[in-house]
C-alpha cells in the first residue's frame, strides 16, 4: 500500500516519462502505471486527467484528437519542449534523492527476496 | 427483470447527462472522460466481465462526482485562459450575478416584512451607538481645540483645616507673576477673574450679560483666541478694555464694526471695544461673553489682586514640553512656604496644586477625592457601555435574523449547486446580499443620525452639526461595522447550508444543527429583554428619585416667592423705601431681603466660639437677612427667636444658627452663647430646624443668619396666587421709579432648583429615550424570531387545526414557549438592576426607598409588550387556512 503522500508527488514524473516514450491517452497511461507498479498504484480518472490538464495549461503538454478506428475521438497527449526540459529536472531531483537514500541503505536492502 | 434490456449507449448518456450540467466539465472533457469509460468496458469485458457488471464496475472505478468536481474546478480556470475562452465564461458569471441578484431583491420583496424589520432593527442600532459615540468624544474633547492643550493646566487649591477640606479653583492674584518668574518650566502664567453678572449698555441697549470675565494680555499665549478684528498683540494691553466674541459683537452693535464703541459696565465703568474674537466651541469649560482687560480699575475690589489673602485669581500655566507636572507640583509646597503661609491661619494647611486643562470638565469643583464618584466621566462611561451594548444587540438580532430567514432557502441551494454553483459561489451570493442589506441598514442609520441630530443637540446640549458627524473616525466605525455585520450574518449560512447535499437540500431535509441555533436564539431574546427590564427599572427609579427631590418639603416655602436681584446701587441706598412701597401693592404678602435666596447660599467663612481653642473654627455658610426674612420662607424655630425690631441689638450682634450648626459646635443650649464671625462677635438668638439649603445630594451642614444690610443682594417677595400678573406689574412698575436703568428680571423660586439637578434630569430624558429604544428593538427581534417559528411550524399547525384544536389553543401553544424565555428575562434582571439602582441612589443622602411596585411594574410592562407581539404573528398563523399550510409540500 503506497501512501499518498508518494503517490502525488509521483504522478508528475511517472506522466512526463511515458509520454517522452511517445503520445498516449488517459486510460492507457492508467493502465501503464498500474503494470509497473504491480498494481500498487492505480491512478483514478479524478487523479490524472486533471494533472494532464493543468500540465496542458502550463505548457508542458499538447494534446490532439484523433479519430480512432470504429468510434468516438480520443485525446492524446504529447511533450512539448518545454515538457522535456521539465522531465530531466523531475528526473534530477528524484535521483538525488534517491542517491542520497541509498547511501544509507545496505546493498542487501535493495534486494528483500 | 422483464422488460428491461441493458443498452450501454443508453446508459453512457444517462451518465453523461448527469456530469454536463456542471460547468466545469467541458464538452471535451466530457468526451475525453466517456471514452476513458468506454475503454474500461471493453477492457473489463476482455476480461469475462458481463457488459452491465462491466459498466457498473467502470462507472464506480472512475470515483465519485464530489471530488472529481473538484479536482477539476482547480485546473478550470487555467484552461480557459489556454483556450482564451475567458470571455464568454466572464459573460456567463456576470448573467449569473444578475440573476443573484434578480433573486435576491425578488427574496427581499418577498420577505419584506422580515428585510424590513431586519433593516430597521439594524439602523436604529447603529444610529443610537453612533449618537452615544459623538456625545463621549465631544465630553473626552473638552478644551483641546487650544493649540497648547496638553500643557496647559490650572493651579487649584486645597485648604487644610481641622473642620475639613475646602477645594478652590481660583488662588491669589500675586501668585501667576511669581510662578512665572520663578520657575523655568512654566513658560506662561494666566490670570482670569470671572466677573458673574452684571448690566452692560451701549446708549439704549442693557442686558444683563452672565459670561464677563477679565484677562490680561498672556492669557492668548496660553489658549487659543480667532481674532474676527482687533489686534492680537495689543489686546487687552491697556486697562478699561474690552474683547466682545461675535455672538455678544452682533447683539450690540448689529452688523456695524465695534471696535472703538464704548459699553458702560454697571453704569460705572466705561469699557472700549478693541476687537472681536470668535466664539469658543461649546465643548470649552470656559464660556465667556466679554473679555475686559484685568487692570481695569472699578471692576475688582481695589487692590485685591495684590493681596495674598483673597483667592480671587483662576490661574492657568503653560507648561514646558518636557516639564512633567509632578515636579512643579513637587516644588510648590515651597512656593506655598514663601509666600502664601503668612496669610493663613496657623493650623490651616494650603495645598496648591495643578489640573490639567482637558481634565477640567469631566472632574468637577470639588476635592480631588471626591471627584470620581461625582465626575461627568462616570456618565460618560456609563454611557459608551450603553451605546456598544445596544449596537452588540442590534448586530446580534441581526445576524440571528439574517441567518433564520436564509435556512429557508435550502431548496434554492440545492438547485444552484446542482446547476454548478461552487462553495465559493455561494458564499458569494450570501455574502453580497447581506452586504447590501447592510450597506441599507448603514446608510439608513446616517439618515436617522442627521435627523436626530437637533433632538441630540436639545437634549445634550452639544453642538452636532455635519462638521462634527463628517469625521473620519465615524466613517471608519461604519465601514468596519458594515464588514463584520455582513461577514457574519453572510457566511453563517452560506458555510452552514453550502455544506449540505444537493439531494438533501432540495427535500428540504434540516440536519441537527438546527436545535443549536435556536437556542441561541432563545438566549438571544432573554439577553434583549432582560436588558429592556433593566432600563425600564432605571427609569422609572430616577423619575422617582427626581420628583421626591422636587417635591420634598425642603424646611422652607418655596411657592409664590419672587425673587428679584438687587444689584443696582441705586436700589441698594433706598431699600427700606422700596419695601415699603412694595408691601403697599395688593396681593404682596411679604418682602424680605437677603444676601441670597435660602437655595443659592454660596460660600463659607470661619465662625469661632465661646469656649473653643483659641483656633478652633467651623467652616461654615452664612446668609445676610433682615427682619422679614425667615417670616417670608417660613422657617421653623426650635428654640429662641428670629430678629425683631424690637431689639435694636438683633441688627449688630445677633445670630440665628441651625440644628446642624448647634450640633456641630456642641452645645445643647445654644441661646445666649456668643459667635464670631468676620470679626464680629454676637450672641445666639434662636436656633432654626433644619433646611435644604444645598442639594439633596448632600447632608445638611451648618449656616448661620445675621444681619447685614449692606450686603442685601436679592429680595423675595410673597405674592398671592391670583391676580398675579397684576402683582408683578406693580412691582415692576415701582422698581423702575428706583432704578430706571435697570431692567425687571425676576423668577420664581421653586424654578430655581432645577439647574441643582441638571445633570439627573438629563439623565432621566436619556434614560427614558433609551428604554423605548431598547424596548423597540426587543420587541423587533421578537417580532422576527415568531414569525419565523410560526412559519417554521405551519404544517404542526395546519394538523393540529385539521384535528380539531382552536385558533386560541394554538395561540397559546405558541405564546408558552416566548412567555417563558421573558420570563426567564426577567427573574435574571430583577437582581441586577435592584444592585445598580441601589448604588446610584446612594449618591443622595436623601432618597427614596426602593419598592417592589417598580420591579413589578418594570416586569409586568415587558410581559404584556412580548405577548402582544408573540400573539400577533401567532394569531396569524394560527388563523391560516390548514390548506394552504398542508400544501406545503
Amino acid at each position: 500500500m503506497i501512501p499518498t503522500p508518494l503517490v502525488a508527488a509521483s504522478i508528475k514524473p511517472f506522466v512526463l516519462s511515458i509520454l517522452s516514450e511517445g503520445e498516449n491517452y488517459g486510460y492507457a497511461i492508467i493502465q501503464r502505471v498500474k503494470m509497473l507498479t504491480g498494481g500498487q498504484i492505480e491512478w483514478t480518472t479524478s487523479t490524472l486527467y486533471p494533472v494532464l490538464h493543468s500540465l496542458e495549461n502550463k505548457g508542458l503538454l499538447e494534446s490532439q484528437w484523433r479519430t480512432s478506428p470504429g468510434g468516438p475521438r480520443r485525446k492524446y497527449y504529447q511533450l512539448t519542449a518545454k515538457g522535456r526540459g521539465a522531465l530531466s529536472q523531475e528526473k534530477q531531483q528524484w535521483l538525488d534523492v534517491h542517491q542520497a537514500l541509498m547511501q544509507l541503505w545496505q546493498p542487501a536492502d535493495l534486494n528483500p527476496t | 427483470m422483464k422488460g428491461y434490456a441493458f443498452n450501454v449507449e443508453k446508459s453512457l448518456r444517462a451518465w453523461r447527462n448527469g456530469l454536463a450540467f456542471n460547468r466545469t466539465f467541458s464538452e471535451d472533457d466530457l468526451d475525453e472522460l466517456e471514452q476513458h469509460l468506454r475503454d474500461q468496458v471493453a477492457g473489463l469485458e476482455a476480461l469475462g466481465w458481463g457488459p452491465e457488471a462491466a459498466f457498473t464496475k467502470a462507472v464506480r472505478e472512475m470515483g465519485d462526482y464530489g471530488t472529481a468536481e473538484v479536482e477539476y474546478r482547480k485546473v478550470y480556470w487555467g484552461k480557459l485562459q489556454r483556450k482564451r475562452q475567458w470571455g464568454p465564461e466572464l459573460i456567463w458569471r456576470l448573467a449569473m450575478l444578475k440573476n443573484h441578484l434578480k433573486v435576491s431583491l425578488r427574496q427581499l420583496f418577498r420577505q419584506k416584512g422580515y428585510s424590513f424589520i431586519n433593516v430597521i432593527g439594524l439602523a436604529v442600532g447603529i444610529a443610537f451607538c453612533a449618537l452615544v459615540f459623538f456625545y463621549v468624544s465631544d465630553e473626552l474633547q473638552y478644551d483641546r481645540f487650544h493649540a497648547h492643550a496638553d500643557r496647559i493646566y490650572r493651579v487649584n487649591a486645597t485648604s487644610v483645616n481641622p473642620e475639613g477640606d475646602f477645594y478652590r479653583t481660583s488662588i491669589p492674584g500675586p501668585a501667576a507673576p511669581l510662578l512665572q518668574e520663578m520657575y523655568p518650566e512654566v513658560e506662561i502664567a494666566t490670570r482670569l477673574i470671572p466677573r458673574g453678572q452684571a448690566l452692560v449698555r451701549l446708549g439704549d441697549v442693557a442686558y444683563q450679560e452672565n459670561g464677563i470675565w477679565l484677562a490680561e494680555p498672556s492669557v492668548f499665549e496660553v489658549f487659543s483666541f480667532s481674532f474676527v478684528s482687533g489686534d492680537p498683540t495689543s489686546a487687552l494691553a491697556e486697562p478699561s478694555t474690552v474683547l466682545l466674541t461675535e455672538t455678544t459683537a452682533r447683539k450690540y452693535f448689529g452688523d456695524g464694526d465695534p471696535v472703538g464703541g464704548v459699553l458702560m459696565y454697571e453704569n460705572t465703568v466705561a469699557l472700549t471695544v478693541v476687537g472681536v474674537v470668535e466664539d469658543f466651541p461649546t465643548n470649552s469649560h470656559m464660556r465667556f461673553d466679554l473679555l475686559a482687560a484685568l487692570d481695569t480699575p472699578g471692576m475688582t475690589p481695589a487692590g485685591s489682586l495684590e493681596m495674598w489673602g483673597r483667592s480671587i485669581a483662576t490661574t492657568y500655566v503653560r507648561l514646558r514640553d518636557d516639564a512633567v507636572s509632578a515636579s512643579i507640583e513637587g516644588k510648590l509646597p515651597n512656593f506655598v512656604e514663601r509666600y502664601v503661609a503668612d496669610s493663613l491661619d496657623p493650623e490651616e494647611a494650603y495645598v496648591l496644586s495643578l489640573q490639567k486643562l482637558t481634565d477640567i470638565h469631566l472632574y468637577p469643583h470639588v476635592a480631588p477625592e471626591a471627584q470620581w464618584a461625582a465626575s461627568n466621566l462616570r456618565y460618560v462611561y456609563v454611557f459608551l457601555i450603553m451605546g456598544l451594548l445596544i449596537l452588540l444587540i442590534a448586530c446580534i438580532n441581526y445576524v440571528n435574523l439574517a441567518t433564520a430567514r436564509a435556512l429557508k432557502r435550502t431548496t434554492e441551494v440545492g438547485i444552484r449547486k446542482v446547476l454548478g454553483s461552487s462553495r465559493k459561489q455561494l458564499l458569494g451570493q450570501f455574502l453580497g446580499e447581506s452586504g447590501l442589506l447592510v450597506g441599507a441598514a448603514v446608510v439608513l442609520a446616517i439618515g436617522l443620525v442627521v435627523v436626530s441630530a437637533p433632538l441630540f443637540q436639545e437634549l445634550t446640549e452639544k453642538s452636532l452639526g455635519w462638521d462634527q458627524i463628517n469625521a473620519p473616525l465615524t466613517w471608519v466605525g461604519l465601514v468596519g461595522v458594515w464588514f463584520f455585520v455582513s461577514l457574519a450574518a453572510g457566511s453563517y449560512p452560506a458555510f452552514y447550508l453550502s455544506a449540505f447535499r444537493p439531494s438533501d437540500a432540495i427535500r428540504g431535509r434540516a440536519s441537527g444543527k438546527e436545535r443549536g441555533s435556536s437556542m441561541q436564539r432563545s438566549g438571544l431574546v432573554v439577553v434583549q429583554f432582560a436588558t429592556a427590564v433593566l432600563l425600564i427599572v432605571g427609569t422609572l427609579v430616577v423619575q422617582k428619585q427626581l420628583d421626591f427631590m422636587r417635591q420634598k418639603s425642603l424646611g422652607f416655602d418655596t411657592e409664590q416667592i419672587l425673587v428679584v436681584p438687587l444689584r443696582d446701587p441705586g436700589l441698594q441706598q433706598s431699600m427700606d423705601a422700596l419695601k415699603q412701597e412694595w408691601l403697599a401693592v395688593p396681593g404682596v404678602q411679604g418682602v424680605a431681603f437677603s444676601s441670597a435666596t435660602p437655595n443659592r447660599v454660596l460660600g463659607s467663612s470661619t465662625v469661632q466660639w465661646e469656649g473653643a481653642q483659641s483656633n478652633e473654627g467651623l467652616e461654615m455658610p452664612h446668609v445676610m437677612v433682615d427682619y422679614d426674612f425667615m417670616d417670608v420662607f417660613n422657617f421653623e424655630l426650635v428654640a429662641g427667636r428670629g430678629f425683631s425690631r424690637a431689639f435694636p441689638t438683633d441688627a449688630t450682634s445677633a445670630y440665628v444658627l441651625n440644628e446642624a450648626a448647634a450640633n456641630a459646635i456642641g452645645w445643647d443650649d445654644p441661646l445666649g452663647k456668643r459667635i464670631k464671625l468676620w470679626g464680629r462677635i454676637g450672641s445666639v438668638i434662636g436656633v432654626v430646624e433644619d433646611f435644604h439649603f444645598a442639594s439633596l445630594h448632600e447632608a445638611i451642614g451648618p449656616i448661620a443668619f445675621h444681619f447685614g444690610p449692606q450686603r442685601y443682594r436679592v429680595a423675595s417677595v410673597k405674592i398671592e396666587a391670583e391676580r398675579m400678573v397684576e402683582t408683578v406689574a406693580a412691582l415692576e412698575a415701582i422698581h423702575q421709579r428706583f432704578a430706571p436703568e435697570r431692567p425687571f428680571e425676576y423668577a420664581f423660586m421653586d424654578e430655581g432648583f432645577d439647574g441643582l439637578y441638571r445633570a439627573e434630569e438629563r439623565i432621566g430624558e436619556i434614560t427614558t429615550y433609551l428604554t423605548i429604544l431598547a424596548l423597540m428593538l426587543a420587541c423587533l427581534g421578537l417580532l422576527g424570531l415568531t414569525a419565523l417559528v410560526v412559519e417554521q411550524r405551519t404544517k404542526e399547525l395546519g394538523v393540529r387545526k385539521v384535528l380539531g384544536a382552536t385558533v386560541p389553543s394554538l395561540v397559546v401553544l405558541l405564546l408558552k414557549r416566548f412567555v417563558w424565555l421573558v420570563l426567564v428575562a426577567i427573574v435574571v434582571a430583577v437582581p441586577v438592576a435592584y444592585v445598580v439602582v441601589q448604588q446610584w441612589l446612594d449618591h443622595f443622602a436623601y432618597r427614596i426607598v426602593l419598592e417592589t411596585s417598580i420591579f413589578l411594574w418594570a416586569g409586568g410592562a415587558i410581559l404584556v409588550v412580548a405577548s402582544v407581539t408573540v400573539s400577533v404573528q401567532a394569531i396569524k398563523g394560527a388563523l391560516r387556512d390548514p390548506v394552504t399550510s398542508l400544501r406545503y409540500e
